[in-house]
């Protein structure tokens, strides 16, 4: 070994370089805003209920417990379980979610009722609604149990149960976020998955769920469950145009687009040279130029088609939207797979009084961002801009930064479109007094752009 | 008080241990993550993620020892989750913030860039290794590898280096 080389390592080993500010910042935003007390969600250490008397949760009415009470022995009974769809247990686990995308689905009515019940090791776990539209895939469940202590989950932090799902009898990629809460003892939550599916469902899908662990107790809860599309197709606009579009050596086919009001979804085919497979990326913007938000993404597997090239399908996950729009714009990015360069990203702060704007910021591809007005209103301060060139400028990284130094992050992370006619957007910040500016990034590092339309008729 | 007893009273509920425990541990973290993702957003998102992550779950850590283990292991696993989605899509609030540099010496500075320029496979061993002083065994355990896997990585990692520092160095050579 190169023994220069490893002494120049151990030396920047040694260097132990100071953190931005701004990542600290960060670091105590998430500290400062902790629970009171950790919730630990999975813990391998189970913590016992109490063994004081107490009746079975009230909130459920009397059809419910005595069905629990008649399953509950580790098996399902189809007959109980249609039985229990026409009782209304309870009302839908989706309208008291944090997640305003998923109230949508009990306010329109998308779920399919289910409750299937199992019960193991004095757990019992019903499925009581799903929803499947839009590359998103969600399922309701109650937990009941005198042997554990269930605890309240937090979308998004912590995993309430742990399980292995197949669509069809085939494995499929999914990002799962979880969001429970426990009332009179018994907890309501709801497995939202994010899904990327290799091929098309059949005309009566059926997930296989099988949950293997409930706070932290193992054990076997398994449930066949058909996906009902039906509920969902009433309030799903789909669209196949195949439109296709090649730039240099790169091919892409836009194939399906499906607008559900719970989540949206693009799937594009692509084939591209082997060596450039991780170079390139897309936004996705409604026919006047308007994003329309990003929940995510996954990829197909990839297949070697010969002469260099590979083909795959990217999966995008958008907002759900009512309004379909007539049209898309896709940008599709190339970053030539070169190391990215941190010095070069140059900082930028642009005084916002009144008397200095328009300002105009120039980007390296000519592409420009011109700061136009500026209100201070009572409960927020609002920043006026247009833009010029890459569409993705209109949610550049912008933040507001007050009199002592301390910079705000925008309210929501899309802006806002205030004038169809041209590109110009607002973006809203918390309410600020005084002199502000605005604080944000130039990137020189190289990314090429090339924007292709889709017509949906 | 040390780690391990920090870790304990984590595991009891005590929210100023936790944060004692993070705050100790934030260069770590920022240039664990930065091995993983290029822009210095997306680190903060990892952090945040595997902060979070790390205290509710941290009751699970049967050995206290192991925290820097486990937690690294956790940040990995998040940064992972955002690079495979960075792959394919680039989003849109693609914002980035320059790392401060500060008062390093040319060399460190070179070191540096020449990792820059590796695989993140290999940048991520590196600052394991020589940053973290984690031990290969570690590291394997940590990036659920086999610890040849870990060695032929770093041998890779090195040679490569040895290739960028001497070019760079013959290239200053030159300019001068």
């Amino acid at each position: 070994m190169n023994k220069k080389v490893e002494e120049q390592l151990r030396a920047w080993g040694k260097n132990k370089e100071q953190v931005p500010d701004f990542f600290s910042k960060g670091i105590d935003d998430v500290l400062n805003n902790l629970p009171e007390t950790a919730t630990p969600t999975n813990e391998r250490m189970v913590r016992t209920k109490p063994k004081k008397k107490r009746l079975v949760a009230k909130s459920l009415v009397a059809a419910a417990v005595i069905s629990f009470g008649v399953i509950g022995s580790g098996f399902i009974s189809p007959t109980m379980a249609q039985m229990l769809k026409e009782v209304p247990i309870i009302g839908s686990i989706f309208s008291n979610s944090e997640d305003r995308s998923l109230t949508i689905i009990d306010e329109q009515d998308l779920a399919s009722t289910l409750n299937q019940t199992v019960t193991d090791q004095g757990i019992t776990l019903t499925i009581t609604e799903t929803y499947f539209g839009g590359g998103r895939l969600v399922i309701a469940y109650t937990i009941e149990s005198e042997e554990v202590e269930l605890e309240r989950v937090v979308k998004g932090r912590g995993v309430p149960l742990h399980y292995n799902a197949l669509i069809d009898g085939e494995q499929f990629s999914h990002s799962t976020t979880f969001e429970q809460s426990v009332d009179e003892g018994v907890a309501k939550g709801i497995i939202d998955m994010s899904i990327g599916l290799e091929s098309e469902l059949s005309e009566k899908p059926v997930l296989d769920l099988k949950v293997k662990e409930i706070a932290g107790v193992t054990g076997s809860w398994n449930f066949t469950l058909p996906i009902d599309l039906e509920k969902t197709k009433a309030a799903t606009k789909t669209f196949s145009p195949m439109t296709s579009a090649t730039w240099e050596d790169a091919a892409f086919v836009v194939e399906k687009v499906e607008f559900t009001p719970v989540q949206s979804q693009i799937i594009i085919d692509r084939t591209v040279p082997k060596d450039d497979i991780f170079d390139y990326g897309f936004s996705v913007y409604d026919e006047n130029g308007t994003s329309l938000g990003f929940h995510g993404g996954s990829g197909s597997s990839v297949i070697d088609v010969g002469n260099g090239l590979v083909n795959f399908k990217d999966t995008i996950l958008l907002q759900g939207r009512e309004e379909v729009p007539t049209g898309l714009m896709i940008e599709v990015y190339n970053n030539h797979g070169g190391p990215y360069e941190s010095s070069k990203v140059k900082e930028v702060n642009i005084p916002l009084t009144e008397s200095e704007l328009p300002y105009t910021l120039n980007y390296p591809d000519g592409s420009k961002l011109i700061v136009t007005g500026v209100e201070q209103l009572e409960d927020e301060t609002v920043v006026y801009y247009d833009i010029e060139g890459k569409l993705n400028l209109q949610n550049a990284f912008l933040m507001l930064e007050i009199e002592n130094g301390e910079r705000l992050p925008p309210i929501m992370l899309e802006a806002k479109r205030t004038n169809l006619q041209k590109l110009s957007f607002s973006q809203s910040f918390d309410q600020s007094e005084g002199p502000i500016s605005l604080f944000t990034t130039i990137d020189a590092n190289e990314v090429d752009t090339f924007v292709f339309e889709v017509k949906l008729d | 008080m040390n780690d391990e007893r920090l870790v304990r009273r984590a595991q009891q509920g005590d929210k100023d241990a936790f944060v004692q425990l993070i705050k100790s541990m934030e260069a770590s973290l920022y240039k664990v993550s930065k091995a993983i993702l290029i822009s210095d957003s997306e680190c903060l998102d990892a952090v945040q993620e595997t902060i979070l992550n790390a205290y509710t779950n941290i009751s699970q850590l049967r050995e206290p020892k192991y925290f820097k283990t486990w937690i690294t292991r956790i940040l990995i696993n998040e940064c992972n989750k955002i690079r495979k989605v960075q792959t394919r899509i680039v989003q849109m609030d693609d914002y980035l913030e320059p790392t401060t540099v500060s008062e390093q010496t040319d060399a460190i500075v070179d070191v540096q860039s020449a990792i820059n320029c590796l695989e993140p496979d290999l940048r991520t061993v590196i600052t394991l290794y020589y940053y973290e002083d984690l031990s290969i065994k570690e590291i394997a355990t940590i990036l659920d590898i086999a610890s040849g896997t870990v060695k032929s990585r770093l041998n890779r990692a090195r040679t490569k280096l040895g290739g960028l520092l001497n070019n760079h160095a013959e290239g200053r050579l030159i300019h001068e």
